[in-house]
């Protein structure tokens, strides 16, 4: 997800270039023809290359987790009238169980340090990239971390089938996230410093003294691990503190 | 309209051919990794004008289960259903008065 600029006085619209690279759809921009990576948003060839989309930053979740966190929330319409196919079901479902295929063309996974197919939180802050393996958020769904020197929190909703991060800085503030549950349905944690309840999935503060504060939401992507290393040679990967005993799923 | 699915399915059949007949020249590398042409531009169409329902109408049309992306400003939440953006890729659209470009 991308804001879009105004470049030389014209809002830039995106299309489907019909061209792959590294494996992921490049997107062209209307307005001047450049190419450009929807996974890094940097223009890769035409006038406007080198140039960088600033991310914004969004979740992907199942639709039941999404209506419990925004039940004012407005849908993308299915309307039939709309050109092209509506998605009443999962075109790339075989694609997404076959764990030997990776990409279109069968790319390699360039560490074989977690299987391919397996779903990463993936981020990065500055120029620093980090990955956060589903099957150790399951055992750790909350992490407090520190990536390119910055205080992160990464949340996880396994019954959700999403992760998301913030920062943990707030105002002067740095907090330490604990205790993350659900109450009535909504996946609450506290912070160590002020006991505020927070949603960990949206960072809105719902009770205590820094409420109605916001958690800045970081960029992040669920991927497969092959894609995350493939784009982010350098990447960190996330272990869960062994020592510390499992927590309840969430 | 499912045409991305089975053309990707025959691309896949054929990438074991395709690959090595489009290895590019070097100067053709953009951080050392080709650009492929595997499609016509805009054989996946994106969306330019989207029209949004609330969650009450939504609930007719969407599965619990089924993956979305979603994003919100503090104020308004907008939310693309996953197996939808599967069609499209693309959807030119605006957030508060911010426009974005959500992709897939």
């Amino acid at each position: 997800m991308y804001a879009r600029p105004t470049v030389n006085g014209k809002l830039l619209s995106f299309g489907v270039s019909g061209k792959l690279w590294k494996d992921a759809l490049v997107m062209y921009d209307r307005e001047t023809q450049s190419l450009w990576s929807h996974v890094t948003g940097q223009a890769i060839a035409g006038k406007l290359v080198g140039m960088r989309l600033q991310a914004v930053p969004a979740l992907q979740m199942t639709w039941a987790e999404w209506k419990q966190l925004y039940p004012q929330s407005l849908v993308l319409s299915k309307s039939l009238a709309q050109r092209g196919a509506t998605g009443t079901y999962n075109v790339y479902e075989s694609y997404s169980k076959d764990e030997t295929q990776l990409g279109i063309f069968g790319t390699k996974n360039p560490d074989e340090v977690l299987p391919g197919k397996e779903f990463v939180v993936g981020l990065t802050v500055e120029a620093e990239a980090a990955a956060y393996p589903f099957r150790a958020l399951s055992r750790q769904p909350l992490v407090n971390d520190i990536v390119a020197g910055r205080p992160i929190v990464v949340t996880f909703s396994s019954a959700g089938a999403t992760g998301a991060a913030f920062s943990r800085t707030v105002g002067t503030r740095t907090l330490t996230f604990v205790n993350l549950r659900r109450e009535r349905g909504d996946l609450l944690m506290e912070d160590r410093e002020t006991h505020t309840t927070w949603q960990a999935l949206s960072g809105q503060a719902v009770r205590g003294s820094l409420a109605p504060a916001r958690l800045v939401q970081l960029p992040s992507t669920l991927a497969f691990w092959f894609a995350w290393k493939g784009f982010h040679p350098q990447t960190r990967l996330w272990k869960p503190d062994t020592t510390a005993p499992a927590p309840p799923r969430p | 309209m499912r045409h991305t699915w089975w053309i990707l399915a025959l691309l896949t059949t054929l990438g074991v051919f395709l690959v090595p007949v489009t290895t590019p020249a070097a100067s053709d590398l953009v951080q050392g990794s080709p650009i492929l042409t595997v499609l016509p531009v805009d054989a996946i169409p994106a969306i330019d004008n989207p029209t949004h329902v609330s969650v009450a109408e939504a609930e007719r049309f969407m599965r619990p289960d089924e993956p979305v992306l979603g994003l919100s400003d503090g104020t308004t939440a907008k939310v693309y259903s996953a197996w939808q953006l599967n069609h499209h890729e693309i959807v030119n659209d605006t957030i508060g008065n911010r426009p974005v470009a959500v992709t897939w």
